[in-house]
């Protein structure tokens, strides 16, 4: 089965271990940023502005030019109520929208259930990582995770000569021939080969895929890339994962945020202009989520857990704009030292469900939230 | 609880704790090793973690409490020429060059004082002058360097630039034989000290390496009744205090070793999470736990930023725990200042103490 | 018993009750005989416990490691690969499977650790101490939020999996024994521990709060009294569910992989005798574990159960690395192996939710299945590692191989592995397309020795080689 060309697409980027929401959009005339941030503020010179109030430090440039073009939906003061301030527990959530008990099911995992019931397209989801995330975790639902190269993809890697590999590969499917009625080892016999079938689906994508676009050479850099190969192949692959990280800057934050974000700011640039080169841009979106924003004030160094946020989506068929508003810094407004959420992100996953998935969004996020319009 | 502890003529003042928890910028990631700079300085090693950061050489200004300064930090995590893979020992000589052993690449690096890379030798092997796991590293006034070559349990010395000198021991527990040895340092006539780890003891060797002493066996601290574990492995909390129970001279795989200018020896119990004082015939004089009872600067900056942590500090009913240390790694004095500085290793700080010279006993009925 | 017979009875007895074994040790307890092999399984402090120590020097963030993985696995990874005391490290992984307690919300794997440590202490020991044990530890009480339940006001939570999940198993009692089990444990908590920053991570410490208990009479399962904690936990190990529930956690763990544990209380046990005589044992025994170990291992059910359970994730990766050694401390790279479990669908220290891994088939599904078969591959086709190279010399000592015989002693050292006709006869194609193996020239060595490495590479992608 392949989808139709015009298919929506997600991408999603998951900035992993906690992105410091002010450093990221600016609010550059707020006294309070400066004085909470004695030794991670983004001094004036270094910031781009977006308008009067925002800014992005300048190593956000190329994600500049998508908010210029109109492509760029800042959504801000995202997250929910009774922030736990812990990676794993708040990753959960994003994960599983479960914020009261731990959940096992992911929300894309529904998301893919929902476009292949009958498990009928091995590669509806792809996720480039070296696990499962958990977004995308839901029994029986098949998701193929590429830890390294796309090239290499699959079964005995190890095996390194081609034509030896290629014989192996042959006797594994022979191998994995389900045997009806024979129980668990049917199953083994089916999921083998549906594996490996999905690893042959795969492999033939960086084949096809020609492009004149230049992604710089980072993790997230290649990452993107794989994205684009599997997109362009139309493989009928319709949700696409990856993370990128540590965003986790207790210390000597500055040059460790700048880093990051330049790694995902230029890989977000050979993306977008590959896409468009090949007029591929048109039903992708792409949504950046981290699992909390850091603390108000910094710690002389860097800065620490904190609660609400800043989600971006970036893509042609996004409404550029601000989304909701940045929470007061206000100290008597801060809870806990932290940015209080107004902004639930099962809106932002709702909205995303709704008028770009054409999926019921409610027994996905298991429940209603209100949606920002950043989608038609 | 006391902070000052005085026995025998000598008194020991608590001053104050230096850093925090931090893979990079103003604070330490577990560190192995230390030495003074040439100005009261220091440098510490620090091994981080298998995510590949917090490994890196910070230089500290020390001084007195909240005068601490992040100097510089480098042999950061890496495969190029200035980077490590797991920085083990690092040792300044008489220029303030700095030298640093990769345990992992069985490397020796130099650095000038601001932390630029100069040059490195050392293969891995245990032929002569090869290095197997090297640990503590040490500068002789003559500007040779010795290393604990740890996974060949001996001692190999060399020039500045690497040439094999001399070498001393072999694996065993018989004197002048080690097993994993850790730290070492010299005493102002040139004996060695070197903390053998796996034999619980620190053994004193003269300048031309031969067996003079031996300190230490092994034995763990008694653990009381109902005692608060910090850890699974200690340390352990208790109202009755250590010091009333605890056998003479033992030791728990000790790590660093430092001599005053009185010959009194100070050895990091890293197992028994305190500090062993001995006088310079070996003899047991007392012993530190870690007094860590103010915040340290940069701690004090993670509070402050934390209003929930300090939420939290404010309902804690034992905060002994907190003072106490916890697998201390190394030790260093300062005859200048006369300052104790202890790293506390799982704690990423270091704690100072005052050897108080003209120390004077109170009246006992103030 | 032929030589062979006892080899594979006694890689099976290691299989199940520790992680594998490779042949010079196999060899060693086949002289030493089956029973005296449970016997010493059985008694752990005959064999020294793993050094920490060693641990510390070389990787010193695993001991309070936070929440920033991977160095919680790295410390349990270390634990689990270098053990001398098998079955401990076994039952423990047991208990773990048993009391899952994950660090999504614990966010603290230090108190993980020492949960699981708390599980190495006392897994072989009675269960009802354990369970006592279990119910004051703060990492379970922060897990199932017993710290919310209050004499005021109850929180169910633990109450209810104490039942469903550690004793009793569905269907065994009402919701009414539920609250009144959760009335009982109001005011077990723990104090406020000293916060994360700046120093790093401090313990909980258990704390009874006699202000915040519910002191009214309860009535539980029958019996009526002014019941606290303990005197829950001593109604609940008389239950004869109890037994049943906790012997067949051992049968599904141990002997042959059951249905997921939801369905135990609409599905009998696959041997329901087997079951059955275990929890006679564990009845008469009055909670200790050791008898019921040994009941099990010497039975003729659990000789029987060859290759009829599918391995965790946990026993994939532990059970390679034990076989194909190498490593050792000191060297940096254990962060990478300790989260191959997870890659492969078992998060050691965090399970998905307090139900625990679904285990046998539910393991396996695309992803994790290329994960598990690429990471043995990628160590058996290493022939560098002492393990690999320890059946390579096997092999060279036989001297010249026809293709047959390859297969068969790949399958043998591996295992003994059994695989059916039809995989043998594609492993055997893969051979003759090799020929004769031998080692009489540097160049047929070398050949012999990257083919031997591919032939195991095949073999342990295998159907049949994912299962113990």
């Amino acid at each position: 089965m392949t989808a139709t060309e015009k298919d929506p697409v997600l991408v999603v980027v998951q900035l992993t271990g906690g992105n410091d929401y002010l450093n990221t959009v600016i609010p550059y005339n707020n006294g309070l940023y400066r004085d909470n941030r004695n030794a991670v503020s983004i001094g004036d010179n270094q910031i781009i502005h977006l308008d009067g109030t925002y800014g992005f430090p300048s190593y956000l440039a190329p994600v500049k030019q998508f908010w210029d073009e109109g492509k760029l939906a800042i959504m801000h003061g995202v997250g929910y109520l009774d922030s736990p301030r812990s990676h794993f527990r708040s990753m959960d959530i994003w994960h599983t929208c479960e914020p009261d008990k731990v959940g096992t099911e992911g929300w894309l995992g529904r998301v893919v259930r929902e476009f292949d019931p009958k498990k009928e397209n091995v590669v509806t989801a792809v996720s480039f990582g070296p696990c499962l995330f958990r977004a995308l975790s839901m029994p029986g639902v098949p998701v193929a995770c590429i830890a390294g190269p796309l090239e290499t993809y699959g079964f005995l890697p190890s095996i390194q000569d081609k034509a030896q590999r290629l014989a192996v590969l042959d006797r594994f499917s022979r191998m994995y021939q389900p045997i009806p009625g024979s129980g668990v080892m049917e199953y083994l016999g089916t999921t083998g080969l549906d594996s490996l079938k999905g690893a042959d689906i795969l492999k033939v994508a960086p084949g096809k895929y020609k492009s004149d676009v230049k992604y710089p050479n980072t993790s997230i850099g290649r990452k993107l890339k794989g994205v684009a190969q599997v997109h362009f192949a139309d493989l009928g692959t319709r949700v696409f994962y990856c993370d990128h990280g540590s965003f986790d800057t207790h210390a000597g934050q500055n040059p460790i945020h700048a880093s990051l974000w330049s790694d995902l700011s230029q890989g977000l640039d050979a993306f977008m202009a590959d896409l468009r080169a090949h007029q591929k841009s048109d039903n992708v979106i792409v949504l950046i989520f981290s699992e909390f924003g850091r603390r108000v004030r910094d710690n002389g160094s860097g800065t620490d857990h904190g609660a609400a946020g800043v989600t971006f989506v970036l893509g042609d068929a996004v409404k550029g704009g601000h989304y909701g508003e940045m929470p007061s810094l206000d100290a008597k407004k801060l809870v806990q030292g932290d940015l209080n959420p107004n902004m639930d992100f099962r809106g932002i996953y709702s909205t995303i469900l709704d008028k770009w998935m054409r999926l019921d969004p409610v027994p996905i996020v298991n429940g209603r939230h209100e949606q920002p319009q950043f989608l038609n | 609880m006391a902070l000052t502890t005085y026995v025998k003529g000598r008194a020991y003042d608590w001053s104050h704790a230096i850093g925090r928890a931090s893979a990079n910028g103003t604070g330490f990631n577990y560190p192995q090793t230390m030495c003074l700079g040439t100005d009261g300085d220091i440098y510490v090693a620090n091994r981080g973690n298998e995510n590949n950061f917090g490994m890196r050489v910070n230089h500290i200004k020390v001084g007195g409490p909240g005068e601490e300064e992040l100097l510089a930090e480098f042999a950061t995590y890496g495969e190029a020429d200035g980077n490590t893979i797991w920085p083990f020992g690092v040792a300044v000589d008489k220029n303030g060059e700095v030298y640093v052993t990769d345990e992992w690449k069985s490397t020796v690096s130099v650095f000038d004082a601001k932390g630029k890379f100069i040059r490195k030798w050392g293969t891995p092997g245990s032929g002569p002058g090869q290095l197997k796991g090297p640990a503590g590293i040490i500068c002789e006034p003559n500007g040779n360097v010795i290393v604990v070559d740890s996974g060949n349990n001996r001692l190999q010395v060399f020039t500045p630039q690497g040439k094999l000198v001399a070498q001393c021991g072999k694996a065993g527990s018989g004197e002048g034989e080690f097993n994993k040895p850790w730290g070492i340092t010299l005493d102002k006539d040139g004996n060695i000290y070197v903390a053998d780890w796996k034999n619980h003891r620190v053994q004193k060797l003269s300048p031309a390496g031969k067996f003079l002493m031996a300190i230490g066996r092994y034995g763990k601290l008694p653990v009381a009744p109902n005692a608060f574990a910090v850890t699974y492995l200690g340390p352990f909390i208790s109202s009755v205090p250590a010091t009333e129970r605890i056998p003479a001279g033992i030791l728990n795989h000790p790590t660093g070793v430092a001599v005053d200018p009185e010959g009194d020896i100070y050895v990091t119990d890293w197992g028994n999470h305190r500090l062993c004082i001995f006088d310079k015939e070996g003899h047991p004089l007392t012993h530190l736990v870690g007094d860590a009872q103010v915040m340290s600067k940069w701690g004090q900056q993670s509070i402050d930023a934390n209003p929930d942590m300090m939420k939290a500090y404010r309902r804690v009913q034992n905060i002994e725990q907190l003072w106490r240390f916890c697998f201390p790694t190394a030790v260093v004095f300062n005859p200048k200042t006369d300052q104790i500085i202890v790293a506390d290793s799982q704690r990423n700080r270091l704690q100072v103490y005052n050897k108080v010279r003209d120390y004077v006993d109170f009246q006992a009925n103030l | 018993m032929t030589h062979h017979d006892d080899i594979a009875l006694m890689a099976h007895l290691m299989r199940r009750a520790g992680f594998g074994a490779g042949r010079d040790e196999l060899e060693a307890r086949v002289a030493k005989g089956y029973d005296a092999t449970v016997e010493e399984l059985l008694h752990p402090e005959e064999h020294p416990p793993v050094d920490p120590y060693t641990l510390l020097r070389y990787q010193p963030s695993s001991l309070l490691p936070g929440g920033v993985p991977p160095m919680g696995n790295v410390n349990y990874m270390y634990y689990l690969v270098s053990t001398q005391r098998p079955l401990e490290e076994k039952m423990a992984l047991f208990w773990h499977h048993v009391f899952a307690t994950g660090n999504s919300k614990v966010d603290n794997y230090d108190q993980l650790l020492e949960q699981i440590d708390l599980f190495r202490e006392r897994g072989m020991g009675n269960y009802k101490d354990l369970l006592l044990t279990i119910s004051k530890n703060p990492t379970m009480i922060f897990w199932l939020d017993n710290n919310q339940n209050h004499g005021t006001e109850v929180n169910e939570n633990w109450g209810r999996e104490l039942l469903e999940l550690f004793s009793l198993g569905a269907g065994n009692y009402t919701e009414v024994d539920v609250r009144e089990a959760s009335r009982a444990f109001t005011g077990w908590t723990f104090g406020t521990k000293i916060p994360r920053l700046p120093y790093g991570r401090f313990p909980w410490k258990f704390e009874y709060r006699g202000e915040d208990h519910d002191d009214g009479v309860k009535t539980f399962l029958g019996h009526t009294g002014n019941f606290n904690g303990e005197d829950i936990i001593n109604i609940v190990v008389e239950q004869p569910a109890c037994a049943k529930f906790i012997c067949r956690h051992l049968y599904n763990f141990f002997v042959a992989d059951e249905p997921q544990v939801p369905a135990w209380n609409l599905e009998p046990p696959r041997d329901p005798a087997a079951v059955e005589m275990l929890t006679q044992t564990f009845r008469a025994n009055k909670c200790e574990m050791r008898p019921v170990l040994r009941a099990l291992f010497t039975s003729d059910f659990f000789k029987k159960a060859r290759y009829k359970h599918l391995k965790s994730p946990a026993e994939v990766v532990v059970g390679t690395l034990r076989l194909t050694g190498g490593y050792d401390l000191p060297k940096p790279g254990y962060g990478q192996l300790s989260m191959q479990p997870s890659y492969m669908g078992q998060d050691l220290l965090n399970p998905p939710s307090v139900e625990g891994w679904h285990t046998g088939q539910e393991w396996i599904n695309s992803g994790s299945l290329m994960a598990r078969i690429n990471f043995v591959a990628e160590q058996v086709g290493n022939t560098n590692l002492p393990g690999v190279q320890a059946i390579v010399d096997r092999l060279k000592a036989m001297g010249v191989l026809e293709p047959e015989q390859l297969v068969d002693s790949c399958l043998d050292l591996l295992g003994p592995v059994e695989v059916g006709a039809d995989t043998k006869k594609v492993l055997t194609e893969q051979a003759k397309q090799w020929g004769q193996i031998r080692w009489d020239t540097p160049a047929h060595v070398e050949a012999a020795t990257k083919q031997t490495g591919e032939l195991l590479q095949l073999i342990v992608a295998t159907r049949e080689y994912q299962f113990a």
